[in-house]
C-alpha cells in the first residue's frame, strides 16, 4: 500500500485516542476512530474495568478459561494472561472440551493448544465420551427429541464445569475457583432478547456477566461482556492470531440466528442497539440468587427440579 | 485496475476458494466490488449478501489495506490499484 492511498483513504482520520497514528477501525456507537494500538489498549481497559465492576476475580484467583480455539476464547486467554500479570498470586489454566466433532473439534483443539504454548498457559482436555459415554457425531448421528444445540450447549457446559473442578494429577490439577467464558457483547444481547421472546423469566432473573457463587459449582465469568464480536474479530486478526474460523457442522439453532441477524441490522442502523439491550437484561434482572433450590438426584448438581439438565438429557441418550 | 481478495473461515469455504484476483474498473467502490465478486463466486451470495440491507452482511468484517471498511467509508469506499480486501466473517464456530 503506497502513502498517498493510506492518505486518501484515511484523511483527516486520525486515531481520536492518541491523536498521531491513523485509524484502522470506527466505532459507531461511540465515534472513536483508533489506532492498532490504542484498539488493543482500549480492549484490554475495557475487560479490566468490566473484571473490576463485577468483582470477578480474587487477588488469587486459579482461572479456568474455557477455551475453544475460536476468535472470542483466545482473546479473552491473551486479554487475561495480560491482566492477571499484575496479580502474581493468581493462575490462568485453560480448560477445552472435545465433544468429538470429526473434522471441526479436532483443528480447534490444536489452535488452542498452539496458543496456549506461546503464553505458556497449561491446558486441560475434557472429552463427551469419557464424560457422557458419547462424542457430539454419535449423538447427531441418532434419533432425537431436541436439537443438537440444545443438547451439545448442557453438555458442554457440564463438561467445562467438571474441567474446572478437575483435580488431576497428570494435569497437575486444574481446581479452579473461576471459570471465565469467552461470551461476548452479542451473545449477552442475544441471551436477553431470547429470554424474552421465550417469556423465560426465571434467566432474565439470573442474567449476570459476573456470575455467582453456589455451592458445588464454580463461579462463572464472563470478562467480554461489553466487548462486540467485530471487535473481538478485529483483535484477532490484528494481532495475527490463527483461529477456528468455520462454524459447527451442527449449527442450527434458528431462533438464536434470527435474533442475531437482528440486532446486527439494528446495530448498523442504530449504533449502540447492543449495548442498549444489553444494559435492559442487567436492569430488570432480579437478585438471581433464589433459583436453586435443590440437588440432582443423580449427580447431586444444584438444580431448580430433581433432575439437573445435563443429567437429564443423558438419560435421554440412553 | 486489479484488487486481490482474500476470504476467510466459512466465506471461503462457501465460495470454495481462499482468494481471488479481480480486474476491475478504476476506482470502484468496495459495495460493487461485492458484487462483482458474488458473480465470480456465485457460493458467497447467501452468506455474503443482506438482502434486506442491501449491502453485504453486517456481520462480515471487511478490511481494504489493513483499514476496517467502517472507518473508511463503507460500501462507498473507493478501492486503488493493487488494493489488498479481507473478508472476514465475524460468526464464527466456538
Amino acid at each position: 500500500m503506497c502513502w498517498a492511498e493510506l492518505t486518501l483513504n484515511t484523511l483527516n482520520r486520525s486515531c481520536t485516542k492518541c491523536h498521531g497514528a491513523p485509524s484502522v477501525y470506527h466505532r459507531p456507537y461511540s465515534g472513536e476512530r483508533l489506532c492498532a494500538a490504542c484498539f488493543n489498549e482500549s480492549l484490554f481497559e475495557r475487560v479490566k474495568k468490566t473484571v473490576g465492576k463485577y468483582d470477578m476475580f480474587e487477588y488469587d484467583s486459579r482461572i479456568a478459561v474455557g477455551v475453544s480455539g475460536g476468535k472470542d476464547s483466545l482473546t479473552l486467554l491473551r486479554l487475561l494472561d495480560e491482566l492477571e500479570k499484575d496479580r502474581p498470586y493468581a493462575e490462568l489454566v485453560a480448560v477445552c472440551v472435545d465433544e468429538g466433532v470429526k473434522g471441526y473439534r479436532d483443528e480447534a483443539l490444536t489452535l488452542a493448544e498452539k496458543n496456549c504454548r506461546e503464553l505458556g498457559v497449561k491446558m486441560y482436555t475434557v472429552r463427551f465420551r469419557e464424560l457422557f459415554g458419547e462424542t457430539m457425531d454419535e449423538i447427531a448421528a441418532r434419533e432425537r427429541e431436541l436439537g443438537t444445540c440444545s443438547y451439545c450447549g448442557v453438555l458442554r457446559r457440564r463438561a467445562l464445569d467438571e474441567a474446572a473442578k478437575a483435580v488431576d494429577e497428570a494435569a497437575k490439577a486444574v481446581d479452579a475457583d473461576r471459570l471465565a467464558t469467552g461470551h461476548n457483547l452479542d451473545d449477552m444481547a442475544q441471551s436477553v432478547l431470547l429470554n424474552v421472546l421465550r417469556g423465560d423469566v426465571v434467566r432474565m432473573d439470573m442474567f449476570n456477566p459476573g456470575g455467582r457463587g453456589v455451592e458445588g459449582f464454580v463461579r462463572r465469568v464472563k470478562p467480554l461482556c461489553e466487548v462486540p464480536e467485530r471487535e473481538t474479530t478485529f483483535y484477532a486478526y490484528v494481532n495475527g492470531m490463527e483461529f477456528q474460523s468455520l462454524p459447527c457442522p451442527y449449527a442450527e439453532e434458528a431462533m438464536r440466528s434470527d435474533v442475531r441477524r437482528f440486532l446486527n441490522r439494528m446495530e448498523v442502523k442504530r449504533p449502540g442497539s447492543k449495548f442498549i439491550v444489553y444494559q435492559t437484561g442487567l436492569k430488570i434482572r432480579g437478585r438471581g440468587d433464589g433459583n436453586v433450590v435443590g440437588r440432582c438426584s443423580v449427580c447431586g448438581s444444584p438444580t431448580r427440579g430433581d433432575l439437573c439438565r445435563a443429567c437429564e438429557l443423558s438419560g435421554r441418550m440412553e | 485496475m486489479r484488487v486481490d481478495v482474500r476470504l476467510m473461515g466459512v466465506l471461503s469455504d462457501a465460495a470454495g476458494s481462499t482468494g481471488i484476483r479481480l480486474e476491475v474498473e478504476d476506482g470502484v467502490s468496495l459495495g460493487d466490488l461485492v458484487s462483482r465478486l458474488v458473480e465470480e463466486l456465485p457460493g458467497l451470495e447467501d452468506v455474503l449478501i443482506d438482502r434486506v440491507m442491501d449491502s453485504y452482511a453486517p456481520n462480515a468484517l471487511v478490511i481494504v489495506n489493513g483499514i476496517e471498511a467502517f472507518n473508511l467509508e463503507g460500501s462507498s469506499t473507493s478501492l486503488r490499484e493493487g488494493s489488498a480486501l479481507v473478508f472476514l466473517p465475524v460468526t464464527h464456530g466456538g
